[in-house]
């Protein structure tokens, strides 16, 4: 089990959290949920109701579309991020590949968070912005 | 007779006490201002003759220019009430001192001077001080309906005054008068004790003060040039000054003659009190019956020609025959034009200027050019009688040539209003809180009535929002054509209007309206037909009783609004029944759950607005429902009229998301009551911390001196967290109330334990920088792991140092003007070297000396992204890295400690297994943890 500290640092890798401080780190780490799946297990299917976003601590989880593989997340990425936000459909079914340990954020717990904490938000909206206008040049090029 | 008071003035159940105290006290205080006023004008015309009032009014300009702005900037620092009553105890203890000169003593001429400039300045101060008690006390919607009534209490107190004076003199004498305005001050001490104590000395739903932000303001931009720059403040400071000027011309011309007329100074003193109460009566005939048909059929321009057409006439009687009818002619024109129609129209004039520039002007007209053209009357009267010697005819001729330029400038105001109006329209900044707004003004109206064809909803509902006091016959074919307007919020404001225009007949449409599927067009629709109906029980009974639930439920609606106005119909209608019935219906199961939850939430939208106790139970069972919506608003209406029987529920529900905003209205609502209640709650450390930490937000919505004592005691404890909420409530309760007091001593002192703890943290971080630049980083979990742990605690540390310069600059908010501190640290934490510098500049030039030394060394170079390439350490007495960690280890932040503690155990550090081991059992969960993790690997290796 990672204890608290650990998981800041795990999530200090995520890229939707580069602008949080570690401690605001901490108290979505407080919030998260380490599970362990066995190989060939099903996360979420498409089409589900999202509510929860992960993190693969260790092993391998594919993605598919339609029975079409779309990525393999492996150790520090992230996956279903959007289930975080809003509440539309899954649009892939993740499976492991093998034994996995994910840390898990649920979706009530995280705007709970975001409540009391506003400085969460305004974190993951400068990623955001970056990512938008990243997307912008790459246009205009 | 209080039914038919409460009718004409439009006041509401419970608010005739309040309004009863105003009116006495504005009545007693205006009567006391013209006995004084009497009383000071004729001793200084016996003892200096009127040659000398040139003099005076010059002396009194001076006076007034710098007591008004002393007393502006001062004033801010005490609570109102309280300031009231101690000018009032100033103000009895000098007439009575006064009262015993003039009989103990042989007054020299200075003597009188001193009166006379003193009774001026106090009757400016204490009339003012009136209006400000009555905004302070009243909200914008309340004031519309009660202002009449208490100023009501101000003319009858100016005419009764008046009387008065002339029939006490003959048996009192003019200097024991002095005695008779003692008394009615004492009456208004009472009176002003009782109405600050009956008044929600907050309110949250009150209107926040801006004085706060209008002082920040004042380091920026000059009133002066701010009234240069726009051609209609200049013509409105034009008009303003001129009048003044013309004004102290024709007071003096009257005075001359009453002296003239009276010799004895008895008979002088009654003459001038009687006078005052001609005056008051009538400018309260023009007000009652001539301003508001002038304004509507003239348009305000119009309006503002009365007075020195009023005053032309005057001059000219004077010209031809300079007797007492010609000074009574032209007192009645000055006095009765200009306390009523112009007054109102100069009102209007200001409507469209933005409220920020127009606070501005203002006051610098009041308070500066007006004294000043006061000082000019008395330096062209002096010119004028002394060095040329001239008749009051020939001042006369003076008056007729100033009278021109003020006609020409009416003129010119006019296009300049039309345009400033055009232009607020656009950008919707007329404030729909002003007094004034009463837009009759047929010039505006035209240009209204346009705006509403078009096709913009949002400018409809704007200008029906500006409309909404007003009633005009061409509005009515408007109303009956935006009544089929797509918008339901159009329509709503529609039919709430067209109650005014019994010549329309919008009762069709209001029963097809009836069925929408908008709640609050359904309840203005049933509004619309109670309302017009002539019984008009009965027909809130058949909507009550309607068999579509909906229709039902919108009449239940329309019934709470008028459940708190009106007795008679709380006699007729079972309201409480119906509300069980509906809440019976939607409790049972197989109704539709959407159905059942829109009545519950409606019925508790309607107990809310009845403010009616005896429904309370209603809310009880409403605050226990399973659907989240229907508790929000429950307590919604919780909030609109507290309740101490729901404290413990709210204040167990501080931290429950979905009612977390609900929750801290309604309890800022409860007022004084409640910050005892959540200041316990806050030091309680058995309590959920997220819930604590949601509490200093709810004490920064409660204005009150105690909310900010409480607040201050918190910042005894070291939890940063906390004491970065209650400083932050503390900036919100600085920049939202203005008037409460913050001890400047504290805050400095606090403002020095920020400063310290932050030379302490950066020693710290500076040790471990320095070891991190130094840490092997070789390839390897180990060496990793290592290197993380340390870069991680470097980081959190950076991050404190961030936030402790932020608390040091919200503490300065306190001290120095908010604003001004908030743009000194965006300065600072600029990328821009140029804004940096700009910052420490500024700084520099305002902060205290001590303040200073101790704060620019480090705003200017000890931080971390400005220290982070230099290697070595500042020279502190925390010169050993062990010495720092014990220090985290030992201290209040819980995040830096296990930042700390994880480091140590990275590092296998056995030094502080001591310090490290009694943390296994510390309160917070994630220092207990970390600390287990940390004694294992000790032990392990």
């Amino acid at each position: 089990m990672l204890t608290t500290v650990e998981k800041v640092l795990f999530l200090q890798e995520i890229d939707i959290f580069e602008y949080t401080s570690t401690e605001d780190l901490s108290h979505i780490a407080a919030i998260t949920e380490e599970i362990e799946f066995q190989p060939d297990e099903t996360i979420y299917k498409e089409g589900d109701l999202p509510d929860a976003m992960y993190m693969v601590i260790s092993g391998q989880v594919r993605l598919t579309r339609e029975a079409e593989e779309v990525m393999v997340a492996e150790a520090k990425d992230v996956f279903g991020t959007w289930a975080l936000f809003d509440d539309k459909p899954r649009v892939a079914t993740a499976t492991t590949l093998e034994d996995t340990q994910v840390l898990r954020i649920g979706q009530e717990d995280f705007i709970d968070l975001l409540a009391d904490y506003v400085a969460i938000t305004q974190s993951i909206l400068k990623t955001m912005v970056k990512r938008l206008r990243r997307l912008m040049t790459r246009i205009s090029r | 007779m209080t039914r038919f008071l409460r009718r004409l003035f439009d006041l509401r159940e419970g608010e005739g006490v309040k309004a009863s105290l105003m009116f006495g006290y504005g009545m007693l205080l205006i009567s006391s201002i013209i006995i004084l006023k009497s009383v000071s004008n004729s001793l200084f015309i016996e003892s200096q003759g009127t040659g000398k009032l040139p003099y005076v009014f010059m002396l009194v300009a001076l006076f007034s220019a710098v007591i008004a702005s002393l007393y502006s900037r001062y004033s801010k620092q005490i609570r109102l009430g309280r300031l009231i009553m101690v000018s009032f105890v100033f103000s009895i203890a000098c007439l009575v001192v006064f009262w015993l000169l003039f009989h103990l003593l042989d007054p020299h001429g200075w003597f009188f001077y001193a009166f006379y400039t003193w009774v001026v300045i106090f009757s400016v101060i204490t009339g003012s001080q009136f209006w400000f008690l009555a905004n302070d006390i009243y909200d914008a919607r309340e004031a519309k309906r009660i202002f009449g009534f208490i100023g009501a209490g101000s003319i009858i107190g100016g005419i009764g005054g008046g009387i008065l004076t002339n029939l006490l003199v003959p048996g009192l004498g003019t200097r024991n008068l002095i005695l008779i305005a003692v008394g009615f001050l004492c009456a208004c001490l009472l009176l002003v004790a009782l109405i600050w104590r009956r008044s929600a000395q907050y309110s949250y739903k009150r209107r926040r003060r801006t004085g706060g932000r209008a002082d920040t303001a004042k380091t920026t931009e000059n009133p002066l040039k701010l009234i240069l720059d726009s051609r209609h403040l200049t013509y409105l400071a034009g008009i303003i000054c001129v009048g003044v000027l013309v004004a102290n011309l024709a007071d003096y011309q009257y005075r001359v003659l009453a002296e003239r007329a009276f010799v004895e100074s008895d008979a002088l003193t009654g003459f001038f009190g009687l006078m005052q109460s001609l005056v008051n009566f009538a400018a309260l005939a023009i007000q009652l019956f001539f301003t508001s048909r002038v304004i509507k059929h003239l348009g305000v321009t119009a309006s503002l020609f009365f007075l020195p057409l009023g005053l032309l006439a005057g001059a000219l009687g004077i010209l031809i025959s300079p007797t007492l009818w010609s000074a009574i002619l032209i007192k009645l024109s000055d006095g009765g034009f200009k306390h009523s129609m112009n007054r109102a129209g100069l009102e209007l004039l200001y409507l469209p200027i933005p409220p920020e520039t127009k606070k501005k002007a203002k006051m610098f007209i009041d308070v500066f050019l007006k004294n000043f053209a006061k000082g000019v009357a008395g330096l062209v009267l002096i010119g004028l009688t002394v060095w040329l010697s001239l008749t009051l005819q020939h001042i006369s001729l003076v008056l007729i040539v100033l009278i021109s330029g003020w006609c020409y400038m009416l003129l010119r105001v006019k296009r300049e209003y039309v345009d400033s109006f055009r232009h607020a329209i656009e950008k919707r900044t007329i404030d729909l809180d002003e007094q004034s707004l009463n837009l009759e003004d047929a010039s505006l109206l035209a240009g209204f009535i346009k705006v509403l064809e078009s096709s913009s909803e949002r400018q409809i509902l704007y200008i029906l929002g500006l409309l909404e006091n007003v009633k005009n016959k061409e509005l009515a074919p408007k109303l009956e054509r935006l009544i089929h307007h797509p918008s339901p919020e159009v329509r709503a404001v529609v039919l709430s209007m067209a109650l005014k225009y019994p010549e329309i007949d919008l009762s069709a449409a209001a029963r097809d309206l009836m069925e929408d599927d908008n709640i609050s067009l359904q309840r203005e629709a049933i509004s619309y037909l109670y309302q017009s109906s002539r019984d008009k029980i009965a027909a809130i009974k058949e909507f009550l009783g309607h068999p579509n639930q909906r229709i039902q439920v919108a009449a239940v609606l329309c019934a709470a609004r008028e459940w708190k106005e009106s007795k008679e119909f709380r006699k007729e209608i079972a309201f409480k029944e119906i509300l069980l019935s509906l809440l019976q219906s939607a409790g049972e199961g197989g109704e539709e759950i959407e159905k059942r939850k829109f009545i519950k939430i409606q019925v508790a939208v309607a107990i809310g607005q009845t403010g009616d106790r005896e429904l309370n139970g209603f809310l009880h069972t409403l605050l226990q429902d399973e659907d989240p919506e229907v508790i929000k608003a429950a307590v919604d209406s919780v909030g609109l009229s507290p309740d101490p029987e729901f404290l413990p529920f709210l204040l167990d529900n501080l931290n429950t998301r979905y009612l977390r905003k609900s929750i801290r209205e309604g309890l800022a609502g409860y007022g004084e009551g409640v910050i005892v209640p959540l200041a316990d709650l806050l030091m309680d450390e058995q309590q959920d911390r997220r819930k604590r930490l949601t509490i200093p937000p709810v004490l920064a919505l409660i204005g009150l001196q105690s909310s900010v004592d409480h607040l201050w005691k918190q910042l005894e404890q070291w939890d940063l967290a906390f004491r970065s909420q209650n400083i932050r409530a503390l900036n919100r309760l600085r920049v939202g109330f203005p008037d409460l007091k913050f001890d400047p001593h504290l805050i400095k002192a606090c403002i020095f334990d920020e400063i310290d703890l932050y030379r302490l943290m950066l020693q710290s971080w500076m040790q471990q920088n320095l070891t991190l630049s130094q840490e092997h980083t070789a390839p390897g979990k180990e060496y990793e792991g290592r290197f993380k742990s340390r870069q991680l605690l470097v980081l959190a540390m950076e991050e404190r140092l961030g936030d402790g310069l932020e608390r040091i600059f919200r503490l300065l908010g306190l001290r120095y003007p908010p604003k001004d501190m908030l743009h000194a640290y965006l300065g600072l934490m600029s990328n821009a070297s140029r804004l940096r510098a700009n910052a420490i500049e500024f700084l520099d030039n305002v902060l205290e000396s001590d303040l200073k030394r101790s704060l620019i060394p480090i705003v200017e170079s000890a931080r971390p992204e400005l220290l982070k390439n230099k290697k070595q350490p500042l020279p502190s007495p925390m010169s050993d890295s062990e010495e720092s960690i014990r220090h985290i280890l030992h201290g209040d932040d819980i995040w830096l400690r296990a930042c700390t503690i994880y480091m140590i155990a990275m590092h296998k550090y056995r030094q502080f297994e001591d310090s490290v081991r009694p943390l296994l059992k510390a309160r917070h969960p994630m220092v207990r943890e970390t600390a287990r993790l940390c004694i294992q690997r000790l032990d392990y290796s």
